[in-house]
């Protein structure tokens, strides 16, 4: 029964997951490539002083990348579900209801976590041919928050498209934009070093509000 | 004979609006139970509320002896449902939702769903998506076949169906329900597809059960009659159903027969001599109960 739901949410997200997969990595060989090119016309000198003395962030073309995979493939999850009250079909197989929501939010986000982290890992290993250790490390710390970002605009997708009531959606919505906004108000190299773990924290709570959303889509709430 | 349905006292609101109150009905294995009301009349709550998609404000709805909102995987597995609008992963192919679904139940059997496939000429790799409407009722219909389940609950299957695959639907389900002996909760806004179908109807009108019979009885014992409209012509009798003055003539409804309707009317109204009976048909019955507004 696993393996078949695997499959129904890998049929819906795999174009998707593989389209964000593919576009990650030409934007890491684009900034690499860039990088590579200022090292050689601009010198060392210089890509060391933007670095250090102007706190420039070379890889701020990721900044958004992580959120906008997030949102897409929650959408190419979540909109045929909610489409035609899909997600009644879901809920009627022959498994605990919270085991299936369990089961379809897991699948999807260990494989968009699956696909950020070989985004992520691939940027580290090519800025590592260029940079020292902690100019490295310092660049984990800033996309960090950013990659976590991702996996929060998954959740918050979800948890807006359980959402029975168009009032109430909308109103997640503006939650999930603010919530989402403190994950980008920065490209400071560093910015968030010191709330990381608010950063793991945010993402770890809104699983909770999934589950809310979807004990009201199965409660049957209506407009008052 | 057991109940494969039960629902006791339920009550429902939405908002200040009084959907109904208390209803009570049951149904009996084995049986086929169409579910029939005009539009807002609570059909689709009811179909909600036994989905375990809504809460009722107060009652319960029992399906195989379980709670509808709570249902165990095993009972889930027993029971068989098909949503308004035929609605299916339309993400899928035919081969891949056979193949998804046959994982979760362990009488399924693939060959009933093919076979109606093969009927309909579909691909096995068409996606649902680019069917028509009447073909996509056939692959839900399917589907449900191949689960085997005990107990099927078919929402509004006629919605958006024209006349030839309703028909394809209603004699592919008859078939199978009888040979098979499942029970089945079926509602449809064209009630006359249901005619040759449902083995007892449950009318709902005015946030009660107006009527829970035998379809049989309900064609062949409740009838329509015309006469000529006295002067100041008044009816107070719960037996009578619609009475109205068309064109000079009273037409009323009533599950009397032509000789108690007549020694009725000729008791309050000496001047009638004679009135015409008309047999209906469950669509006629069902305005004849219910009214045409």
């Amino acid at each position: 029964m696993r393996k078949a739901l695997f499959y129904k949410e890998w049929t819906k997200t795999r174009w998707f997951l593989l389209a964000t997969l593919a576009c990650g990595v030409l934007i890491n060989i684009y900034m690499l490539l860039k990088i590579g090119r200022s090292f050689r016309f601009a010198g060392h000198e210089h890509l060391w002083d933007v670095i250090v003395n102007r706190n420039q962030f070379l890889f701020s073309l990721q900044q958004y990348y992580p959120a906008i995979s997030g949102l897409i493939v929650a959408g190419a999850q979540m909109i045929p579900e909610i489409n035609n009250k899909r997600l009644k079909l879901s809920l009627h197989l022959p498994l605990k209801e919270s085991k299936i929501i369990t089961n379809m939010i897991t699948t999807i986000l260990g494989v968009l976590i699956i696909a950020l982290g070989l985004n992520l890992g691939f940027l580290i290993l090519g800025a590592s041919l260029y940079f020292p250790t902690q100019i490295i490390q310092s660049t984990i710390i800033t996309l960090l928050p950013w990659y976590i970002g991702g996996i929060l605009a998954y959740l918050l997708v979800v948890f807006c498209c359980f959402e029975p009531l168009w009032k109430r959606r909308v109103i997640n919505i503006l939650i999930s934009i603010a919530l989402l906004n403190i994950y980008y108000l920065s490209n400071f190299p560093g910015a968030y070093s010191k709330n990381i773990f608010v950063m793991i924290i945010i993402p770890l709570i809104s699983l909770l509000f999934v589950y809310l959303s979807v004990f009201r889509f199965k409660s049957g709430v209506q407009p008052k | 004979m057991s109940n494969v349905i039960e629902c006791k006292n339920l009550t429902h609101y939405y908002g200040e609006r009084c959907i109904y109150e208390n209803l009570n009905f049951t149904v009996q294995k084995g049986r086929v139970t169409g579910l029939l009301g005009k539009n807002g009349k609570g059909k689709n709550t009811t179909i909600n509320i036994m989905n375990g998609y809504l809460q009722p404000k107060s009652g319960n709805c029992f399906l195989l002896g379980e709670p509808s909102h709570n249902l165990s995987p095993e009972t889930k597995q027993r029971i068989g449902l098909l949503i308004e609008g035929h609605v299916q992963y339309s993400f899928f192919d035919i081969e891949q939702i056979e193949k998804f679904y046959s994982a979760f139940y362990p009488k399924w059997k693939k060959e009933p769903y093919y076979e109606l496939m093969s009927k309909l000429k579909i691909a096995p790799k068409q996606k649902i998506s680019k069917m028509s409407c009447g073909q996509r009722s056939q692959v839900a219909l399917g589907l449900i076949l191949a689960q085997d389940p005990e107990l099927l609950i078919l929402d509004d299957f006629s919605m958006g169906l024209d006349p030839g695959y309703r028909m394809l639907f209603v004699d592919y389900l008859r078939e199978y329900v009888k040979a098979e002996n499942k029970s089945v909760f079926i509602t449809s806004h064209i009630i006359q597809d249901l005619e040759h179908l449902v083995d007892d109807c449950l009318i709902l009108d005015y946030g009660k059960v107006l009527l829970h019979k035998p379809t049989s009885d309900l064609l062949t014992k409740f009838k329509r009659y015309r006469f000529k409209a006295p002067k100041n012509f008044k009816i107070q009798n719960e037996q009578f159903y619609n009475t109205e003055l068309i064109k000079g003539m009273i037409e009323t409804y009533s599950f009397l027969n032509k000789k108690e309707v007549l020694n009725y009317i000729k008791d309050l109204y000496p001047e009638i001599e004679t009135i015409d009976e008309y047999k209906l048909t469950l669509e006629e019955a069902f305005i004849g109960l219910t009214g045409k507004y």
